[in-house]
């Protein structure tokens, strides 16, 4: 057993979450004191469940989860929009939109790190006067603009990046996002 | 006003061509300023078009920027060039029109017309723009 705690002291945090359960937002930005335990319940081929225990090693979470998890708190102010926010008739933005965006951020942000190591920048998120919700990157590395539209809407939320010239676009199913985008992306 | 050749109000405005050289302001709501940036999403049609001013008919960005309802919640960005935002790799291309708009008797009011709701569009006019007014300035 204690060479299995060394074995794993290093383990971050989101791997091992990402065998037993997802990882919730309010488990993104969690100080573990060293020393301090904690478990882990995931199933393994043979459908037993198996439980490990991890020693904490001092190591502190992804602080760039703690700036879009802060992002995210921040933008729900976008769902009080009054009618005509912009002063030339945009429309508010309905809660179940908001939603839609955040979800699909945070499962961005867990691609990223997951697939690419890579914790991504926090983006702008932001209304459209159509009552969809923008997620904006413009960073040195690359640009990327996500549009998350109404579930009622007549057009499909889409993406469009770009890399040093190279370029990615298409339609994006917030309900069931897929991120292969991100390897031109994000990766090294 | 932008109608700075006092030239009369009314149905003698006749619509012209834009060159293609020629410079576009363009107003954005604060609204659209966000964590220091500027939004994709200030573009956008309204009544079919994404309206603009023609800098031959509105010489300078703080006359565009009184054209607002607002003028003191609205800065402005330009469009170097209207042939650049024709030469916009989408289908079919965006058009900019002259459309003086007699009822608030602006001469150089222009629409750019055509599909603004794709994200690759919205990005490469916000690549574009450059910014003239900060939204936050003091009016002049």
């Amino acid at each position: 057993m204690a060479s299995n705690l060394a074995r794993r002291r290093d383990t971050h945090i989101d791997e091992w979450r990402r065998d037993s359960k997802p990882l919730q937002p309010d488990q993104w930005q969690v100080s573990v004191p060293t020393g301090s335990t904690c478990t882990a319940t995931y199933y393994g081929y043979s459908g037993e469940p198996r439980t490990h225990v991890y020693v904490a090693s001092g190591f502190t979470r992804a602080p760039r989860f703690a700036a879009l998890q802060s992002a995210i708190d921040d933008s729900k102010a976008l769902t009080n929009l009054p009618a005509d926010w912009d002063e030339a008739g945009a429309k508010p933005i309905a809660k179940a939109t908001w939603e839609s965006a955040v979800e699909a951020l945070r499962a961005a942000a867990r691609t990223s790190f997951r697939r690419f190591n890579y914790a991504l920048p926090v983006p702008s998120i932001g209304p459209c006067a159509d009552g969809s919700v923008d997620l904006y990157w413009n960073t040195q590395k690359f640009t990327l603009l996500i549009n998350v539209q109404p579930n009622d809407s007549a057009k499909a939320s889409d993406f469009y990046g770009e890399r040093e010239g190279a370029k990615v676009q298409g339609v994006f199913d917030p309900a069931a996002p897929k991120f292969d985008f991100l390897t031109l992306l994000v990766q090294p | 006003l932008c109608n700075p050749d006092d030239t009369p109000a009314g149905p003698d405005w006749p619509k012209e061509d834009i060159p293609d050289g020629d410079l576009l302001y363009m107003r954005v709501h604060k609204s659209y300023f966000r964590n220091g940036q500027l939004q994709p999403a200030v573009f956008r049609d309204i009544e079919g078009g994404m309206s603009v001013n023609w800098q031959k008919y509105c010489p300078t960005a703080a006359n565009a920027r009184r054209l607002a309802k607002t003028p003191a919640d609205n800065g402005i960005i330009s469009f170097p060039t209207a042939g650049a935002v024709r030469a916009i790799a989408t289908e079919p291309r965006l058009r900019v029109e002259h459309t003086p708009d007699f009822e608030k008797l602006d001469r150089s009011h222009a629409e750019v017309i055509g599909d603004k709701k794709a994200a690759d569009v919205r990005v490469a006019l916000l690549k574009l723009s450059v910014w003239e007014i900060a939204v936050d300035a003091p009016l002049a």
